[in-house]
């Protein structure tokens, strides 16, 4: 196992964080925190900035900081490429989990644990030590170990890529786990592997920050604090009841306490500008 | 006295008639369509007078290695092929002639059989009877810097009889390799070819194959081909009576200032036949590759069914690739498809490897060996073990 000193200093702290892809601002001016042993779901429409807010913190190339920062156990993220990232304990698992046909998952798998323990100052695994390692996890996950010898998702139903986001979860151990729109795609049953394996995995050492767009995630794991974001901004704040409002009500409520227009109002906004 | 005329007066003249004909003809040049973007400089450069005929010294088991191969490689005078030390023995009545199999002077052949016709040079003859079947190991490892080896290989598999043919060439330094295959394959037979073709610095290769298929005959060639100046391949094969099925699977890596080129070519001359064809090429540096994929499929081929898919990961903004599929389809109830694909490291699969701890560096160095391993997994596994591409692939 790997474990983190515990520190007062909280594990992730966003402070008015602008970011910008091919020149258009996506976020402005978010803030967040998030301490160990806490869960947080972040809720919000498509395009609201929550999938680029998860590639940003993991250090996606494609996306640039214009202004504030990220700060992991106190360390500023800006220039710390994703690799770095990492192995100091940050885990994205990603909604569409790229294939690469060629590079076998097992592999794939083996590299990665190696480079997290090493950071983490633990001896790299030898392959058979490696595969009694996997085998456990994969129990977790209760994935078929036929995956393995298959090339990296190549092939792979959506449920099935997901599994294997919580098996390399499983295997990096992270101090902070960023599950982006994992339960999207998943069957009933394939929902409650994951969930089981994420609330396994969760604990006092570590946090979780869920993005979802659905309760029934929120049902089987559930959260601490509830952020919804619109238009690159976190706009609300609350504990797990928030989600079952938003289940209730939608997020147009939240846009106009914001005084921001609705969806509907926007769209008849435009269809006036239009006429 | 010109460069072909030394090559060819240097090494002793196999066929008169080849030799005239040849040097009537020249080197080929790049107003011929075939050649147009082939650099011969790379062969130019070689010094005919220095190039030497080499016996390979070989030193332990072949990676290959298998008992029941029969391995063959060249005398030390690299004059005649002989069986390696370990081979299995040939098996009793196997028609297998190393001495003095047929010469051939098809004067319409690729211009790489009509130079190796001209040269004296180590040949063998092998004829499989009806479901016969046999494993063999070509061996070439010139010792030598500046050898030339100029080996010819003829098969003739009939009805049933199956063989599994290893090709395993790797290059001296300077050295110039010439390569040529002539098989016949009788019905319901079936070939399957792997070859490992490793060069090294100003090595040259230049291959060419001539299969013809019988109906329900399998041909299966596979070959993986990098460290040459200049490797220049030219597979072709006809299914004489349709019906057949071909797989052609070809894998170039390109660096430094290698150059790659793969002109094949398929042509079905009856009903019902099959091709699958994949061509992958790897370009970095100042390396090249040339794809030419000629598929022929005349009024009588009704029912063909050919793919033909190149795909090529270019590394650098001084590399460069020429892809030209060529597909000539008359027959009208046919199913052909062809695809070309020229791209680089794509972002999203670095990035989903560096955030799980994999460093850039080596994220590349995965990435491009997936992209190889598409090929290599269609190798037999005794010909797999011997293509080590990590130390090549490393960045």
């Amino acid at each position: 196992m790997i474990v983190s000193a515990a520190t007062s200093e909280p594990l992730l702290e966003i402070s008015n964080l602008r970011a910008s892809v091919a020149g258009q601002e996506i976020l402005c001016g978010i803030n967040l925190t998030i301490n160990q042993g806490e869960i947080h779901a972040l809720m919000g429409r498509n395009g609201s900035g929550k999938s680029t807010l998860s590639k940003l913190i993991a250090g996606h190339p494609s996306y640039e900081i214009t202004a504030g920062s990220i700060r992991f156990r106190g360390l500023d993220l800006a220039q710390m490429p994703p690799e770095e990232r990492s192995r100091i304990g940050i885990f994205l698992g990603f909604q569409y989990p790229v294939e690469i046909p060629g590079v076998s998952n097992h592999e794939f798998l083996r590299v990665s644990t190696n480079a997290r323990r090493v950071a983490s100052g633990l001896e790299e695994l030898d392959t058979f030590s490696f595969d009694d390692h996997l085998q456990e996890r994969l129990e977790l996950v209760q994935m078929d170990p036929a995956f393995l010898g298959r090339s990296l998702n190549e092939g792979f139903s959506g449920g099935e890529k997901k599994r294997n986001e919580i098996l390399q979860m499983a295997l990096l151990e992270p101090d902070l786990a960023i599950l982006d729109e994992t339960d999207s795609g998943l069957d009933i049953d394939a929902l409650r592997i994951i969930a089981d394996g994420v609330k396994q995995l969760a604990g006092p050492q570590n946090a979780t920050l869920l993005i979802t767009h659905y309760q029934r995630l929120l049902d089987a794991i559930t959260p601490d604090y509830v952020h919804v974001m619109a238009h690159g901004r976190i706009l609300r704040t609350a504990g797990p009841e928030l989600a079952l409002e938003l289940e209730r009500r939608g997020y147009d409520w939240i846009d106009q306490e914001a005084g921001i227009n609705s969806r509907a109002e926007a769209i008849e906004e435009a269809e006036h500008e239009l006429a | 006295m010109n460069w072909l005329e030394a090559l060819v007066k240097t090494h002793g003249i196999r066929s008169q008639n080849s030799a005239d004909y040849l040097l009537k003809e020249g080197l080929p040049h790049r107003r011929l369509e075939p050649w147009r973007f082939t650099d011969l400089t790379a062969l130019t450069n070689l010094e005919p007078l220095l190039l030497k005929e080499s016996g390979p010294v070989v030193h332990g088991q072949s990676p290959l290695f298998a008992p029941d191969v029969v391995r063959l490689t060249l005398d030390q005078d690299g004059g005649n092929f002989v069986l390696a030390q370990g081979s299995a023995a040939a098996p009793a009545g196997l028609l297998l002639d190393l001495e003095n199999p047929a010469a051939s002077e098809d004067l319409d052949s690729a211009w790489v059989f009509q130079l190796q016709n001209s040269i004296v040079g180590p040949s063998f003859n092998l004829a499989l009877g009806a479901a016969e079947s046999l494993r063999l190991e070509l061996c070439l490892n010139p010792t030598n810097s500046a050898a030339f080896v100029n080996a010819k290989m003829q098969i003739s598999l009939a009805e049933g009889a199956s063989l599994e043919l290893f090709v395993n060439i790797k290059g001296s330094t300077n050295s110039l390799v010439l390569l040529t295959l002539q098989a016949t394959l009788g019905q319901g037979s079936s070939l399957l070819e792997a070859q490992n073709l490793i060069g090294a610095e100003g090595a040259v290769l230049l291959s060419g194959s001539e299969v013809n298929q019988a109906a329900t005959s399998s041909y299966e060639r596979t070959a993986v081909v990098h460290g040459w100046a200049l490797a220049r391949q030219e597979p072709r094969v006809v299914q004489k009576e349709g019906e057949a099925h071909t797989f052609l699977r070809d894998l170039a890596i390109a660096a430094e200032n290698n150059i790659c080129d793969l002109h094949s070519a398929v042509r079905f001359d009856g009903p019902n036949g099959r091709l699958e064809q994949l061509q992958k090429a790897l370009v970095d540096d100042a390396g090249r590759s040339i794809f030419n994929g000629a598929v022929q499929v005349p009024k009588l081929a009704q029912g063909t069914d050919a793919s033909q898919l190149s795909r090529h990961l270019l590394l650098s903004d001084r590399a460069r690739v020429d892809s030209k599929p060529e597909l000539a389809i008359v027959a009208d109830d046919v199913r052909c498809s062809h695809g070309a694909t020229i791209s680089s490291l794509a972002t999203d699969e670095l990035f989903y490897m560096q955030s799980r701890g994999i460093s850039r560096q080596q994220a590349v160095s995965l990435l491009k060996l997936g992209f190889c391993q598409q090929i290599i997994n269609f190798l037999p596994p005794i010909a797999a073990s011997g293509c080590s591409l990590e130390a090549v692939l490393k960045p």
